[in-house]
């Protein structure tokens, strides 16, 4: 294999390889970035076996074939290179050249053929089923970073460790995600034609934080999400991005949705915001609550922490319910808060201080997030 | 001729003795309780053929008439008890009349005596059912008791003895616990011609438990006795020496009872014993000790069982809980700060590798660096007298010492660690200076005249327990419901503990409901807790309950609960980076701590090097 690519370019294509290589696998092979020259492009490849990417890259092919080598080395050696066209080039058996200029770089490199697959499959199961949709990327990211931040990092709740995907009647794509203590709730336009074919998925938190990395300071590339069986491909441009989907049925979360919709408390998102992100301050890991004294046009928000300290604010609102005092916890108030956009009146419908809580914004129905209250003295 | 007649008194008498003397040591120790409680001075105790053989018990006391002589071998003739209302006052060790009688009854006794008045004193021979032999004999003060052939009349007793070792070893163990009682009375005790041990009167308990248990037992125990206040409302007093909680054994041997100065075995002091330690002592280790008791004799009842090693009390409850907080207050009080020791440095260890290695993880930037909010600095509740005494201030002031470090140095820590942030002063006035961290594993402090290394895991982990077991008692922990709540499955076993711990879950923060047939449902936890890591420690507790190992008492309930809350909360990891600030705020808590010096489960948490030491290392000394 030898083939000449200029700098920038193959910057760019490792950056986004970086995240999936395994920086301390138990399989060495995994900590490679596989490098495929063929025809007029270059591939570049790895995977952590629960999620691949494939990026091509755009090169001067001269010689066809593959080598792999560390990723991270790899990465960090070009960095350090002029802005200049590098050349690629299998030198001998189990060793990769990298040169420019006059810097030259001999790597190891592993027997290509024993690369794991790039795309994860689970056997040949229903490879029939295949199903995808097309929305900007800038929409699928948007729907990745207001979902995936509540989703439950505790792989022990398997089912909760990523975000359930699922197609609407009305063609809209609509993405779930909860921790068992929150849930988090957005539908966007996506012009879904054959719903009924759509399988109940979900994505694993791994995969999505690489789909985020892949979409931010996105404008409005076309990108394209499809299901095949236990997979999940997202590509865009030249990139390619699949996962293995997480094994379970998502919790039947229509029930958690409050029904009602009566009484509800509405406020500048950044007033709130801030309030309690302050308030915080005086909290521990240990005890996050926060407490929501709700009166006429007024809400008084307030910690206490036995041995650190406590503190109030004050805010005005629309109150269209009776008083109310409930607690939450603070961090999952200033975590979604924080995605969603500034300039937003927050809408906050409460029943009563046992019921779950749901906050949406007036600007935006298509999201909705609900909230266990806290018992807090 | 009828089928039910009386027994002959021989037979009777046989079996009467059987309840009494169980084996040689029972014998042993119904004559040195009547040496005893004939006031005797010096008490000579020597055996042969492990006791079987022979056995003679000589004292110094104040010896029988000839005519006491005579009925002292006859059943229920004491001195020592006139009526049945006398039982609930007893102030000797044999009251029930039984002893010489029942020894007498399967065993050849020849037993020589003289009151220190007369000038002549009177031998007695009994054996079995042959006639009483009296003579007249030359004898010093006091009383001789010579025991032949023990059970030589009921030989399937005899078989059932095991080897004259064990035998013997038995009578030791019995001998240790009575010369324990009694330190102010010499016992000698000789097995088959060698001296075992020679006990010579004691001030102290120390001196008496260094003389018959040896120096290695005797070192290092740790006084502990009744706070005044609770011996005055209970009127019972306890006073002991126990073993520090680093010291412990996979048995109960080497826990040694008294009862009003009454060699005992009881399970329930012997658990009480343990709860004193609490959380002190990892799982399945027992504490040592010699602990007396001293309870008004009409409230404790010793004639529940001939062999009088058991003991009823009248209110059970209250003497556990003066034994529990005097032996946990007198540790909490005590110094339990281990200081390391340091061999000699040795040149062929140069290989030696550290026990973790942390390449792999000092490459990785995205170990989370816990928050020194978490680390609070308590506030101790003014009204708690019994905390006004800071275990620090046990720390003894070092003696003047040379600076360390020349001033220059002192600006930047050794690991470049800027000095400002990481320094404090506890109210008392002692200076504490963070270092740095070791291995990811310890924190360094330097401390006036020592340097501290801290584990970071275990002090974490003390921290955490202490503030989920106030919780515990302030009853008031924040419970964040589920919005999807965990179902899961018990046993039925497991739902009895449960129901059990019910009362102490929903304190913390839980709510588990049942949820029909063998199922429940997680609905809230304390918001710190994993709400999937409940089913596991409920079946923990489960588990603990049907091993035995958790104990009945409250306190021990939520101390146990406290535990296990506490070790699976995340908690700061060996191997994880602190940033000086998290070092200084976890220090800081672990100092305000109860027990500072041992994690949960009986591990220390931290040691200490005096600079003395180190410099002795490099031979500056």
């Amino acid at each position: 294999m030898e083939c000449a690519v200029e700098k920038e370019e193959l910057l760019r294509c490792l950056y986004l390889v970086q995240g999936v290589v395994e920086k301390r696998s138990s399989l060495p092979i995994l900590s490679h970035v596989l490098i495929e020259g063929r025809e007029e492009t270059v591939s570049l490849g790895a995977t952590d076996l629960e999620i691949g990417i494939r990026q091509q890259c755009k090169a001067v092919v001269k010689k066809s074939g593959a080598v792999t080598t560390d990723a991270r080395k790899l990465y960090e050696i070009v960095r350090e290179l002029p802005p200049e066209r590098l050349i690629l080039r299998s030198s001998g058996e189990g060793w990769v050249e990298v040169s420019s200029g006059r810097s030259r770089f001999r790597m190891a490199s592993f027997d290509p053929k024993e690369f794991p697959a790039i795309t994860p499959t689970v056997g040949t199961d229903d490879k029939k089923v295949a199903v995808s949709v097309a929305l900007p990327g800038k929409i699928l990211g948007e729907m990745i970073e207001k979902t995936l931040f509540a989703s439950s990092p505790d792989e022990s709740r398997q089912n909760l460790s990523g975000v359930y995907l699922e197609a609407q009647p009305t063609g809209k794509l609509r993405m779930v995600s909860s921790d068992g203590h929150r849930l988090a709730i957005i539908e966007r336009e996506a012009g879904i034609a054959e719903v009924d074919a759509w399988p109940h998925a979900i994505l694993p938190r791994k995969g999505l934080i690489e789909a985020r990395k892949l979409l931010e300071k996105d404008e409005d590339s076309e990108t394209d999400l499809a299901l095949h069986g236990a997979t999940a491909v997202l590509k865009k441009g030249t990139t390619e991005l699949s996962m293995r989907l997480i094994e379970g049925d998502f919790p039947d979360y229509h029930q958690v949705i409050p029904k009602e919709k009566k009484n509800f408390v509405s406020f500048p998102r950044e007033e709130f915001l801030s309030a309690v992100r302050r308030l915080l301050v005086l909290t521990t890991e240990r005890a996050r609550g926060v407490k929501l004294q709700i009166e006429k046009q007024k809400m008084t928000v307030s910690v206490n922490t036995p041995d650190l300290g406590e503190g109030t604010e004050e805010l005005e609102v629309e109150n269209n319910g009776g008083d109310l005092t409930i607690g939450f916890n603070g961090r999952y108030l200033t975590e979604v808060l924080n995605v969603l956009d500034e300039g937003l009146k927050i809408n906050l419908f409460l029943k009563d201080e046992v019921s779950p809580g749901l906050l949406q914004a007036e600007e935006d129905p298509d999201f909705s997030y609900i909230i266990m209250p806290m018992r807090i003295f | 001729m009828s089928r039910i007649h009386l027994l002959d008194p021989q037979t009777v008498g046989q079996i009467r003795a059987g309840e009494v003397i169980e084996r040689p040591a029972s014998v042993i120790k119904e004559l040195v309780e009547n040496s005893i409680d004939a006031g005797a001075c010096n008490i000579n105790v020597r055996i042969a053929g492990g006791g079987v053989t022979e056995i003679v018990v000589q004292d110094d006391g104040e010896g029988m008439s000839p005519e006491d002589a005579l009925l002292a071998v006859q059943r229920h003739a004491t001195s020592k008890l006139k009526q049945s209302a006398d039982l609930f006052a007893l102030s000797t060790l044999g009251f029930r009349g039984e002893g010489l009688a029942s020894i007498a009854a399967v065993a050849q006794v020849e037993l020589t005596t003289r009151e220190p008045s007369s000038v002549e004193g009177v031998r007695v021979h009994i054996a079995g059912d042959a006639p009483v032999k009296l003579m007249p004999a030359a004898a010093p003060p006091g009383t001789t008791v010579i025991v032949r052939n023990l059970f030589f009349n009921t030989p399937p007793r005899r078989a059932f003895l095991k080897s004259p070792t064990s035998e013997g070893n038995q009578i030791e163990e019995m001998l240790i616990g009575l010369a324990l009682s009694r330190p102010e009375i010499r016992l000698q005790f000789t097995w088959d011609q060698r001296l075992v041990f020679d006990a010579l009167p004691q001030d102290t308990l120390a001196g008496r438990v260094k003389a018959v248990l040896g120096k290695e037992w005797a070192d290092g125990l740790l006084p502990v006795a009744a706070s005044e206040e609770l011996s005055a409302e209970s009127g019972i007093g306890m006073a002991g020496l126990v073993s520090p909680p680093d010291r412990h054994r996979n048995t109960r041997t080497g826990q040694y009872f008294f009862v009003n100065k009454r060699l005992v075995k009881s399970q329930p002091l012997s658990f009480a014993f343990s709860r004193g330690y609490g959380e002190l002592l990892p799982q399945g280790r027992f504490p040592l000790g010699v602990l007396f008791l001293t309870v008004p004799t009409h409230s404790v009842d010793v004639n529940v069982h001939p062999t009088k090693r058991e003991v009823k009390f009248q209110d059970e409850r209250t003497v556990l809980h003066v034994l529990v907080h005097g032996v946990r207050s007198s540790l909490d009080r005590a110094n339990l700060f281990k200081t390391a020791t340091l061999p000699m440095p040795s040149f062929q260890d140069g290989a030696a590798a550290s026990p973790m290695s942390s390449t792999s993880r000092a490459l990785s930037p995205d170990i989370p660096v816990p928050d020194p909010a978490d680390f609070p600095v308590r506030r101790k509740p003014a009204a708690e007298v019994d905390r006004s005494d800071p275990p620090l201030r046990l720390i003894p002031k070092p003696p003047p010492v040379v600076p360390v470090t020349p001033p220059h140095a002192r600006a930047t820590g050794v690991l470049g660690v800027p000095a400002q942030p990481t320094l404090w002063r506890r109210p008392d006035g002692t200076e504490f200076r963070i270092v740095g961290q070791s291995h990811e594993l310890f924190v360094l402090v330097e401390v006036e005249g020592e340097l501290w290394v801290v584990d970071q895991h275990a002090s974490h982990e003390r921290v955490i327990y202490e503030q989920v077991l106030e919780t515990l008692h302030r009853r008031k922990g924040e419970a964040q419901p589920l919005l999807l709540p965990i179902t899961f499955e018990l046993a039925p076993t497991a739902r009895a503990a449960l129901e059990e711990a019910q009362e102490y879950l929903t304190a913390l923060g839980f709510d588990i409901q049942p949820f029909g047939g063998a199922a429940y449902q997680v609905q809230a936890t304390p918001p710190y807790f994993r709400a999937s890591d409940t089913p596991e420690l409920i079946i923990e507790l489960a588990q603990a309950r049907a091993d035995g190992r958790s104990e009945n008492s409250v306190e021990a309930k939520i101390e146990d609960l406290a535990a296990r809350v506490a070790c699976k909360v995340k908690s700061v990891k060996a191997g994880q980076t602190l940033t000086p600030e998290a070092m200084k705020a976890l220090v800081k808590s672990l100092l305000d701590c109860r027990s500072p010096f041992v994690c949960p489960h009986g591990r220390p948490t931290m040691v200490r090097l005096s600079v003395q030491q180190l410099a002795g290392q490099f031979d500056r000394r």
